[in-house]
């Protein structure tokens, strides 16, 4: 990460949230944009990354390392992806609130993203784009989603295999 | 099939990156959500999870292991020149003063935060995501004299606290939030003989340290933040929503390995750095980050004391450094781990200002602490704000003196640039030696030595050396230093160190690869564990070099040993790299090992892991490959089998499948978090398995 962020984060750990703002619009597009492909709603998206980010400031001060800012706040949203997933069942039937469900793709979308997304479940959606489009090793995905490494790559390798013929 | 996982891969990440950019709903704007922040209210939700609410703990608890580590310190808009010594300490005469301080404090930030944002132009960020991931909690590892295997630690009669620890009779090893006492003799009927449980106090242990017939467990507990409390945390199976807020210390009687008792508890608080153990006194340091916005006395001086006893250290215990420019402390104690019990008096010494690295010998306790302060004013933020020329780095040190479980806090000093590790301090002959990596007027990286008296003057330097590469390992040895840099071709450095007001360059080697270690291997030879390498740079597998160093002007790499395998998909990996515990030393036979981890991703039949624990010995001026030991693994069906209790709490996890080593006279245990196998040392002759 950039030098003026780690700046910034040393301010936004003394509190100032003037900096967490400046902060959190650096990354807002990608972690909404990756909150819509794993939840495949933008307003369950929109949720999932309001929480995610009140949650990080609350906790920013408990933040060591500076440079792993980022894949911080991704760790925070990926966690609460992963519980909204969990309890999404349970809106659907006793709740009203949230009628969609996880492929309604409400945003925008290819039509082949959409149809390849609909084959993976939203944990497999998570771990294809932490591998493939942030890079992660399998180890560090395992950190992130609190799970262990093997899970992530037997994860990774399903969606692979139910990609093969979806990606042209 | 390997390649063709590859492309799909390629084609999504290209389908995802180039695919429409989504429109950010006005929900999520940045203003929306700074407004939402400064309401200092949480957005309810109806939330219901099925999660049990052991697990979020322990969730919560791998999360900060995670988060926590390093400590380098912001020091906002500063045009202070780099000569200039912090000023002078003094005791506080009440809180007062700290209160004053940190207004002061605030004021600064809220300058420079302008400072910072004005003229601001951010391009995002299309860097991978660096994700670093700090191993909190260092493992085993040893070095003997006696005839099994003791922590690797840098400083004879220093003890080190490590994740296992072996008295020669019994294995020690901590489970996070239980620590299991294993019988390892005979090895071929090893035995849990005992289990402490901390789960239920919700203590989760970083280390542990067997001394006599006292266990002492030191680690940390976890409270909610109470800025959450209308937060429905309970519920919520996110983290993190525990804040590390307590360093704990637990003292237990060992005498009878069978009912191991609880002595003493003792708390002190902010995030635990480091701690020492020397005969029976142990040194815990921990970083306290004042709370800025509280009147209240105890949110903004730290805390400390024996069980129910805590109390904020005394304002005369309590050290103000100059004009701190950061609202945390440095928090030190000392307990004697024979005698401590509820009616001690507590003895903690708090320097507001202050955090860091730690090196420690019989007599001091040095903590360095990296600092990186703006010079000048920044015109062109797009042009300028990437170069490290912008920043002055320098490393703050503290000296405090230990005298028998007292702690007296002496002086502090500074130097230019950053530190590695604990291993780039060093004190010899009333003489404090410390490597840093510092950046010039360009930007450009290269390192230096200096040497500081007893009140933390610099009396000699040398600098400037290799230009454009960074410090990757150090270890000074009496008179001599050797430091390892590397860009593409590995220089190491012999420093001649007996005339203080003027270190030499006696020597320096090239080679391919670099060491993240050094240890000494007799009189005149180093041990180098680290990367391989080619004229091109860094390559994939583990390199061990053997050092000549007999003839310090020509120092030369008389042997290599590189652990590797032939495939293009895998990823290997030590813990050795980044914690020097994880070492086993056998002094005597000149015997070392390691931990090797191979994750190979694309295996046709699937991705697997492979962990070993490899020994190599030095004979002959050459490295003699051991054997490399398998250990009890991971298996997904006993971890569903299993009751959820302390020892499968950390299951799969991280940290948990790396293999750690350590021997018994001619038995080598090779540890995981699954079990115990034992091997004979000469023909790797399994003896024993043991499971959890």
């Amino acid at each position: 990460m950039e030098k003026p962020c780690k700046d910034l984060v040393k301010l936004a750990k003394q509190g100032d949230r003037q900096a967490f703002g400046e902060l959190y619009s650096l990354y807002s597009t990608e972690l909404y944009k990756y909150a819509c492909y794993i939840l495949g709603s933008s307003q369950l998206a929109q949720d999932a990354v309001q929480e995610a980010v009140c949650c990080a400031y609350a906790q920013i001060s408990k933040l060591r390392n500076e440079d792993a800012f980022k894949s911080w706040l991704f760790k925070i949203l990926s966690n609460t992806c992963k519980r909204i997933i969990s309890t999404k069942k349970e809106y659907h039937l006793e709740d009203n609130e949230y009628i969609c469900d996880f492929d309604r793709f409400d945003f925008e979308i290819s039509i082949e993203l959409a149809i390849a997304m609909e084959k993976l479940k939203p944990e497999e959606r998570m771990v294809l784009i932490l591998s493939s489009v942030y890079g992660y090793k399998s180890r560090e995905i395992s950190e992130n989603l609190n799970c262990s490494a093997s899970t992530v790559r037997s994860k990774l390798s399903r969606a692979l295999k139910k990609l093969r013929y979806e990606l042209e | 099939m390997r390649n063709n996982k590859k492309q799909i891969l390629e084609k999504f990440k290209n389908k995802y990156n180039n695919s429409a950019s989504i429109s950010l709903p006005q929900g999520l704007s940045k203003e929306s959500v700074v407004q939402t922040l400064g309401n200092d209210t949480m957005p309810q939700k109806k939330i219901e999870s099925k999660m049990p609410v052991t697990r979020k703990v322990l969730a919560a608890a791998i999360a900060i292991a995670v988060i926590a580590s390093s400590a380098f310190i912001y020091n906002g808009v500063n045009n202070a020149p780099r000569t200039e010594l912090p000023g002078e300490f003094k005791t506080i005469e009440s809180y007062e003063e700290i209160n004053d301080a940190i207004k002061t404090l605030k004021r600064a930030q809220k300058k420079s935060v302008r400072d910072i944002l004005r003229g601001y132009s951010f391009t995002k960020s299309t860097d991978e995501m660096d994700l670093i991931l700090n191993e909190g909690a260092p493992q085993d590892g040893s070095n003997g004299s006696a005839s099994f295997g003791k922590t690797n630690t840098q400083v004879e009669g220093v003890d080190e606290a490590d994740t296992i620890k072996n008295d020669g009779k019994y294995l020690y090893q901590n489970f996070y939030q239980g620590i299991y006492i294993v019988s390892l003799l005979p090895a071929d009927n090893m035995k849990v003989v005992s289990i402490i449980n901390l789960y239920d106090d919700n203590k989760y242990a970083n280390e542990i340290y067997v001394k006599g017939d006292r266990l002492v467990v030191v680690g940390h507990v976890l409270e909610k933040d109470p800025w959450l409390t209308d937060f429905p945390h309970e519920d919520v199976g996110i983290y993190p929503y525990y804040s590390q807020s307590n360093v704990f210390v637990n003292i237990y009687d060992i005498s009878d390995k069978s009912d191991v008792k609880l002595k003493t508890e003792f708390f002190q608080d902010g995030t635990y750095v480091s701690s020492r153990l020397i005969e029976n006194n142990l040194y815990l340091i921990s970083q306290y980050m004042a709370d800025v916005e509280s009147n209240k006395e105890e949110d903004y001086v730290p805390s400390s004391g024996y069980s129910e006893d805590v109390q904020t250290v005394p304002a005369n215990d309590i050290y103000i450094v100059g004009n701190p420019d950061i609202a945390s402390y440095l928090v030190t104690s000392g307990i004697n781990i024979e005698t401590a019990g509820k009616k001690t008096k507590t003895n903690t010494k708090a320097v507001f200002g202050a955090g860091g690295e730690a090196y420690c010998n019989t007599e001091s306790l040095f903590v360095a602490v990296g600092r990186t302060k703006r010079i000048g004013n920044i015109t062109n933020y797009q042009a300028e704000i990437y170069s490290p020329a912008q920043y002055d780095y320098y490393t703050e040190i503290y000296r405090f003196d230990l005298n028998k479980g007292r702690i007296e806090y002496k002086c502090n000093g500074k130097v230019g640039g950053t530190i590695k590790n604990q291993f780039s301090m060093d004190e010899y002959n009333n003489h404090f030696r410390i490597a840093t990596t510092d950046y010039d007027d360009k930007g450009v990286e290269s390192s230096g030595v200096y040497i500081l008296d007893k009140d933390l003057k610099i009396v000699g330097s040398l600098t400037g050396l290799a230009e454009k590469e960074r410090i990757y390992a150090v270890r000074f040895i009496g008179e001599t230093g050797y430091i390892v840099t590397f860009e593409r071709v590995d220089p190491l450095f012999v420093i001649d160190l007996s005339d203080e007001k003027k270190p030499k360059l006696l020597g320096e080697l090239k080679i391919t690869g670099f060491s993240e270690y050094l240890h000494p291997v007799g009189e005149n030879m180093l041990i180098g564990i680290g990367h391989d390498g080619d004229e091109e740079g860094q390559k994939n597998g583990i390199k061990i070099s053997l050092f000549d160093v007999s003839n310090p002007a020509k120092p030369s790499e008389i042997d290599k040993y590189i652990i590797d395998i032939d495939s293009q998909s895998y990823y290997i990996d030590t813990t050795a790299w980044y914690n020097h515990k994880a070492v086993m030393v056998n002094k005597e036979k000149a015997l070392f090992g390691i931990d090797v981890t191979i994750y190979d991703h694309y295996n046709p039949s699937g991705p697997n892991e492979q962990n070993t624990f490899r020994t190599f010995s030095v004979e002959d001026n050459r490295i003699i490959p051991g054997h490399a030991y398998k250990g009890v693994a991971f298996s997904q069906e006993k971890r569903n089998n299993s009751s959820y209790d302390v020892s499968s709490s950390y299951w799969g996890g991280y940290g948990t499948t790396q293999l750690r080593g350590t021997y018994i006279e001619n038995n080598i245990y090779v540890i995981s978090h699954f079990g115990i196998k034992s091997y004979s040392m000469d023909e790797a002759k399994k003896l024993g398995v043991m499971e959890f």
